[in-house]
């Protein structure tokens, strides 16, 4: 009778807790706490409707359907591995790209041969030939060179390896940069052509870093903030040149008529890669997010089926997209200034912000204090020290940055949100449905 | 307590814990049979969840779906060591509701578009609706679905001791509702 303590709050909530699980009957309850008789009574209408909890199921039709729908998403997601000729990594490489460009559909087997043919001479010749040459070569190569799958396999090989996450992540920011990099000499020697391909290893690249957010802690979550938020601006200055030509020249930034011609091109080709109108990818450069976070934002779409404006609205309110995924992936609790505008709780009905995507400001100008209004897209979010760096040549690895793990500013432990704050979620697709 | 007596009291929470191991060894190892188990395994709780905090069929089934979508694409990312499976599905089922409540801003979240099905349901709504959210939050984890503190605190990001205050409060605030003929007894 003295084993719990016989306070009434206390004593109701063990109660409730122990008939509703049928642990106690109602006199085994009464018989501990006989002082509590009549309280303790008086729960049985709550726990006959808390027990009647348990007859709620979803409809029989949904189960079913639900069920073929995950097995259908989780086969897809462990299509076997490619065995025989087509576990060449050249041959990946090209059916990938093949699949991602909706050049072709995946070739049978039979019309394998030519390829494998092809990529064993180029391996012999390239290894028997030059050697170690070749592989240092490759490392400068871009797509459509001869040897950029080799330059991707050394790259893949060299990740694979790479058993600690910290350093995988700060290995997969160096191959994001050398895509970039790929994407500004192929524009330097008019090779228009195989961006494209070089944007979309960038993105795949980028999109590999969403799902493992988990292995990160918050100072190298901070380097994956500033590593692509400089990316995204050197991405959006290779992409859309006048933009930042007619910027320099006093025009009006963001959707100046200037670049309409190279801002339809980048369109084109990220519809193209993602299967979306350039319109609307137009559209969201328009609304001020440069394309690297519109790339970042369509390959976090693509794994984790959130819709790309409220990725952005995201981006926005946050540090950078090392933190949205990791809140997103539930690993962190959003604090309310990196909630979006559109989703915080305080705004009365009626009064809410423009949501991210319908603000008449131009890309790049969110975050401007005053009087520095006039930086073209993506400049502002670069960190200290990388503001005036030409393309191409921020040498700077990811990991050699101002914080690096072990030194970051937030101590460990003290990432959850405080008692009284509310985690902040995630939220389904912008019509209120969920993923399928 | 031995494995088979633990195995058979499925119902205990070490019971489902055990059980959930061994699937979610499987399925981490990518085995897609061995999640359509746990998909199967935690299906009504989840929905349930989901149900009694929005009122609506439609809303639920799609957000329960979404949340076992979700757990597969993620599922690389769940960390065994830092909390159960059953606390992580909880919380990303709660962000997914969150976030589409805050997305329709209703003015009353437990009100879908839809009336609720039976009487039982609608009594358990009434009941829900006189509580806060986070009281609303616990209840449903833990005296519908049972969950253990831990894991309420896992998934509501709280401290253990904060949840078993905040569960008092409520029960007493719902024995005060029914002492006073507000539950639709």
């Amino acid at each position: 009778m003295t084993r719990f303590p016989e306070e009434r709050e206390q004593v109701m909530a063990i109660c409730l807790e122990n008939l509703i699980q049928g642990e106690w009957s109602l006199d085994e309850a009464v018989t501990l706490f006989p002082e509590w008789e009549d309280d303790i009574e008086g729960l049985m209408p709550l726990v006959r409707t808390f027990h009647q909890a348990q007859v709620i199921r979803p409809r029989p039709s949904f189960t079913t359907a639900s069920r073929e729908r995950l097995e259908r998403r989780m086969n897809l997601r462990t299509e076997p591995p490619p065995t025989g000729l087509r576990r060449l990594p050249f041959l990946r490489f090209l059916r990938r790209q093949r699949r991602r460009l909706g050049l072709a559909m995946e070739p049978t087997s039979g019309a394998l041969w030519p390829y494998a043919l092809l990529a064993g001479l180029l391996l012999l010749l390239l290894f028997t030939v030059t050697g170690i040459g070749v592989v240092r070569a490759a490392d400068g190569a871009a797509p459509g060179d001869m040897l950029f799958p080799l330059d991707r396999m050394l790259e893949q090989r060299k990740l694979a390896q790479l058993s600690d996450p910290t350093v995988a992540t700060l290995q997969q920011l160096q191959n994001a940069e050398e895509r970039l990099e790929e994407i500004q000499a192929l524009s330097a020697r008019g090779d228009g052509d195989q961006i494209p391909l070089a944007l979309a290893e960038y993105g795949e690249i980028v999109g590999s870093l969403v799902g493992s957010s988990g292995e990160r802690d918050e100072a190298l979550t901070q380097v994956v903030n500033q590593t692509l938020a400089a990316q995204g601006a050197q991405l959006d200055r290779l992409l859309v040149p006048s933009e930042y030509a007619a910027a320099a020249r006093g025009a009006t930034v963001g959707c100046a008529e200037e670049s309409e011609v190279h801002r339809q091109l980048a369109a084109q080709a990220l519809g193209r890669l993602y299967g979306l109108g350039e319109e609307e990818i137009g559209a969201w450069r328009c609304a001020g997010h440069n394309f690297g976070e519109i790339v970042v934002a369509l390959e976090t779409t693509r794994r984790l089926a959130i819709p790309v404006p409220e990725l952005l609205a995201r981006r926005q309110a946050s540090a950078g997209w090392g933190q949205v995924w990791r809140v997103l992936n539930g690993q962190e609790a959003s604090p309310p200034e990196q909630r979006p505008a559109a989703a915080r709780r305080s705004d009365p009905p009626g009064q809410q912000k423009e949501p991210p995507g319908q603000q008449n400001v131009p890309p790049g100008q969110q975050k401007e204090p005053p009087g520095q209004q006039n930086v073209p897209p993506g400049q502002e979010k670069e960190p200290p020290g990388q503001q005036n760096v030409p393309p191409g040549q921020e040498k700077e690895p990811p990991g050699q940055q101002n914080n690096p793990p072990g030194q970051q500013n937030v101590p460990p432990g003290q990432q959850n949100a405080p008692p009284g704050q509310e985690n902040k979620p995630e939220k389904p697709d912008k019509s209120g449905k969920p993923d399928k | 307590m031995d494995k088979v007596t633990v195995l058979v009291n499925a119902r205990s929470r070490q019971g489902r814990q055990l059980l959930n191991e061994g699937l979610l060894r499987r399925s981490l190892a990518g085995e897609p049979q061995a999640f359509a188990q746990l998909y199967q395994r935690h299906l009504d709780a989840i929905y349930r969840y989901i149900y009694l905090q929005l009122g609506s069929v439609v809303q639920a089934e799609q957000l329960t779906e979404a949340v076992f979508g979700r757990a597969w694409t993620l599922l690389p990312t769940f960390q065994k060591n830092e909390t159960s499976f059953e606390a992580w599905l909880f919380r990303l089922a709660r962000n997914l509701v969150l976030g589409w409540q805050r997305q329709q801003r209703t003015a009353d979240p437990l009100r879908g578009n839809e009336l609720p099905a039976s009487a039982v349901e609608d009594e358990l709504l009434h009941v829900m609706q006189g509580l806060d959210e986070l009281e609303r939050q616990i209840i449903l984890l833990r005296l519908v679905e049972g969950l253990s503190y831990g894991d309420i605190s896992a998934v509501l990001r709280r401290e253990e001791e904060t949840c078993q205050a905040i569960q008092q409060q409520a029960v007493t605030a719902l024995h005060a509702q029914f002492a006073r003929g507000g539950g639709s007894q």
